[in-house]
């Protein structure tokens, strides 16, 4: 017997002695606001009570919950965006900005089915829920089809019905159709006529919503007139006539204008408010700044029709179609949850009213979706809010003064925090002058870097060479960059830290300087930090001789130095074999 | 027969079966050594050595848990396919038989046994990852990680021993391997399970070393996301039908031929 009463004891001390973290208690909010002012989704209530239990909103005032008195603050439902494209940390991202819901357009069917699986819950979370058309239809070379995701498409009419079936046994909420009236859609192929209205028979057949994704007018007429249940986004070629208006208005279509990626091809400059607002600051992360930074400047796009998109999306509203926010992130110039504060904006500017603005945002979508009891804050609704410094009936832009997410009743942490290290670099700064091997003395090491990691076939090699600049000895990348993917690179990547999600803060130091030799031409140097999902390029010119190159930070605002993981040297801009030296490289003060 | 012990005798007879199977075990290098040290090695070399950093940071808590299953089915397998299948050849099992003890006691002796190798592989692979893979875990994970591997190695006790009593002692081991290692790599044990294609990740669904995996990761929140009732359907499911196979062995074994 000895001996078991010795074993349990030393297992349990060794249980014990295992490292456990501060232990974090999350209770749901039982609680009744009082003398709150609240929009319930469709309209407001002044000096009311809200209460909220078990992670539902709940009738009345309860007494055995507690009380707090909200005098001066301002409670909406949680914000839903009812256009994006998500996966990885997105629906964290789009939490710490309010968007409790996010209506996906065609994202993984992996990463849906994991969703579909948390998102009944009412257990506490970091991330929105999410409600997806899994894979879009589309035809082989239509729009949708041109990602690294190789998705089925469709050929005819014929194949609607099973096609449809196979998305709704994968687990698509709706179903997302692409089409064009033209054959021929910018770069891209379209589905038939035919084959969109067979899409939307079969995707009703089952029970379904049919979305469909249009661009121009006589596209959305065609989709409207085969029974689409909406249009996920508007179009700027010409207004929209009436012949279209009262169709939407007769069958019920609703539209998700999505006028912030309209902004975004357009180069609106829609987003400045948005990175110069004080109330946003401390949700921003350096991703979701750098992608506001961006813009998709699509060329083959008309000049009027960002401004005939949002004169459409007022004429919509006017004539009373259901009309629901929502902001195609995360394309350039469009960021998961912090876009939403923005494409309110729009809509107010677009012509709508602030309230019509705030319906769209939230109650719209649980009308016309079937998203379960979200979008609203009548009793047995998911306690799914925000807490309001600013009345949003002044402004718009108060959506921005939350100070409180709440998801499922839980209180959320919506701040971001920093994650970079404070690291002092020794040597002076000086990553490696290559006078032995591809040592360095700052930072962890060099690995070749090519987009295969993203789904492309350029090649890329790293090697020592003896030749050097100021000393022997250079870092020697080769390979060959194949044209095909739509930024290709191929080079030398040095990994900052051991963890590429962990960066360092670079904010004390004022420059990047290296040397650098090899096949003449144009090359880049890549800023990785944690947050974003596209490294920050800056592009320097190599020679046949030795030659300096510095990078100043402080003239790349858009890259978060205060956490960089990573910097990489890349051949990219043309294809072909490629050669390139990197010598003696500092982080100067 | 029984009826002339008390329980306290029962229990004894319970406890020392127990200890001789362990202490034969262990006294059996052969095997111990193994099944020690390869769970920790595979840890150390994918999880720490490799993996380091992986799956944003989240490799070696992961990996602790699948290597724990592969750690706990090994003995699990091997001192029940293995053991029965040579102690029925030499005679032994027939000796216990119709010995005073009862049969029971065979059994529950080799189950313990096998889950004290599997505790002391557990504690291992806690110490290692906790010291050189920065595992942090509550309280509550460790202990129900540890439990529920050390309860999870049952469903493969029953699988040893039908293979034990279905297979000659020359045969056991191959059968066992061959059983044992393409089962935890299409479990995902040593690679995660995301990164398979569709068709292996359906295959794996037959596993029990899936479910229970899959079980155990929950703890940690890495699981796929299933529901832990569907897993543990399975794994019964699975058991019941092993032990039904075995009874049905056990019973041809043991009639005189």
């Amino acid at each position: 017997m000895k001996w078991i009463i010795t074993s349990v004891v030393a297992v349990t001390l060794i249980i014990l002695l295992l490292p456990a973290p501060e232990p974090i208690e999350r209770k749901p909010l039982g609680v009744s606001y009082t003398n709150v002012t609240y929009f319930d989704g469709e309209q407001w209530h002044e000096n009311a009570v809200l209460s909220i239990r078990d992670g539902r909103v709940v009738a009345g005032n309860d007494n055995s919950l507690q009380q707090v008195d909200m005098s001066g603050k301002y409670i909406i439902p949680g914000l839903i965006d009812a256009h994006t494209h998500t996966w990885g940390d997105a629906l964290d991202q789009a939490l710490r900005f309010g968007v409790t819901t996010e209506l996906d357009m065609f994202t993984e069917v992996s990463f849906l089915q994991q969703q579909q699986r948390h998102r009944d819950s009412l257990q506490y979370t970091s991330a929105a829920d999410l409600f997806s058309a899994g894979t879009l239809i589309t035809s082989d070379g239509g729009h949708g089809s041109q990602y690294a995701v190789r998705i089925p498409t469709i050929e005819n009419a014929a194949q609607a019905e099973a096609f449809v079936h196979a998305r709704i046994e994968e687990g698509s909420d709706f179903i997302k159709i692409v089409y064009n009236r033209n054959p021929v859609y910018g770069p891209y192929t379209t589905i038939s006529h035919d084959t969109m209205a067979a899409t939307i028979r079969a995707a009703h057949k089952f029970g379904k919503l049919a979305v469909v994704h249009v661009s121009n007018h006589d596209s959305a007429l065609d989709a409207v007139n085969a029974g689409a249940n909406g249009l996920v986004h508007t179009f700027g070629d010409k207004l929209a006539s009436d012949e279209l208006l009262q169709a939407m208005l007769d069958n019920q279509v609703f539209v998700i204008p999505t006028l912030s990626v309209i902004a975004s091809m357009t180069n609106a400059g829609a987003n400045q408010s948005l990175l110069e607002s004080k109330m946003l600051a401390e949700h921003f992360n350096a991703g979701s700044r750098a992608a506001l930074q961006q813009s998709i400047n699509a060329s083959f796009v008309r000049p009027d029709y960002y401004t005939n998109a949002m004169a459409n999306t007022r004429l919509m509203n006017d004539k009373g179609i259901v009309v629901l926010a929502g902001t195609d992130a995360p394309n350039p110039g469009t960021a998961h949850g912090v876009s939403m504060h923005g494409e309110v904006m729009l809509l107010v500017a677009s012509g709508l009213s602030i309230d019509d603005a705030l319906r769209a945002a939230t109650s719209n979508a649980y009308s016309v979706f079937g998203i379960g009891e979200r979008g609203h804050l009548k009793p047995g609704a998911r306690a799914d809010l925000l807490v309001l410094d600013l009345d949003p009936r002044e402004d718009i832009t108060h959506t921005q003064s939350y100070s409180h997410v709440i998801k499922n009743g839980f209180l959320v942490e919506a701040k971001q925090e920093t994650t970079g290290q404070i690291v002092t670099l020794s040597d002076e700064g000086v990553i490696s002058q290559f006078e032995h091997d591809l040592g360095v003395l700052n930072g962890n090491e060099f690995v070749a870097t090519s987009d295969q990691i993203a789904g492309g076939t350029s090649t890329a090699n790293i090697e020592w060479q003896a030749q050097g600049c100021e000393t022997p000895g250079s870092l020697h990348a080769s390979g060959e960059i194949q044209s095909g993917f739509a930024a290709p690179w191929g080079g030398a990547y040095l990994a900052l830290t051991d963890n590429y999600q962990q960066g360092v803060n670079l904010t004390e130091y004022s420059r990047l300087a290296f040397n650098s030799f090899g096949e003449p031409g144009q090359y880049a140097v890549m800023f990785f930090t944690p947050e974003s999902v596209r490294p920050y390029m800056v592009a320097f010119n190599v020679a046949a001789n030795c030659a300096r190159v510095q990078i100043d930070f402080a003239q790349h605002t858009a890259v978060d130095w205060a956490n960089v993981s990573g910097i990489a040297w890349v051949a990219g801009q043309s294809s072909g074999e490629f050669t390139l030296a990197i010598d003696d490289i500092v982080i100067e003060n | 027969m029984d009826s002339t012990f008390s329980t306290a005798h029962v229990f004894k007879i319970y406890l020392t079966e127990s200890r001789m199977e362990f202490l034969k075990t262990i006294r059996t290098p052969a095997f111990a050594i193994p099944s020690l040290l390869f769970p920790i090695m595979f840890y150390a070399f994918f999880g720490l050595v490799f993996n380091r950093n992986g799956m944003g940071g989240q490799a070696p808590t992961y990996l602790l848990a699948t290597y724990g299953v592969f750690g706990v089915m090994g003995p699990a397998l091997f001192s029940f396919g293995v053991g029965v299948a040579s102690e029925k050849q030499q005679g032994w099992l027939a000796l216990k038989q119709v010995s005073p003890m009862p049969i029971g006691a065979y059994i529950v002796a080799k189950v313990m046994g096998s889950m004290l190798f599997g505790l002391i592989i557990m504690l291992q692979l806690f110490i290692i990852g906790a010291l050189f893979g920065d595992v942090v875990m509550t309280r509550y994970q460790w202990v129900a990680t540890l439990l529920v591997t050390l309860l999870g190695s049952l469903p493969f006790c029953a699988l040893g021993l039908w293979l034990g009593l279905k297979f000659s002692s020359q045969a056991a081991p191959a059968v066992v391997n061959l059983i044992y290692l393409p089962m935890s790599f299409l479990s995902g044990l040593w690679i995660p399970m995301q990164l398979f294609p569709e068709l292996m990740q359906s295959i794996a669904f037959a596993l029990p070393s899936f479910h229970l995996a899959q079980l155990v990761l929950k703890i940690q929140g890495n699981d796929l996301g299933y529901h832990w009732l569907m897993h543990l359907g399975c794994l019964a499911l699975i058991s019941a039908l092993l032990f039904a196979l075995s009874a049905q062995a056990f019973k041809k074994v043991s009639q005189p031929n």
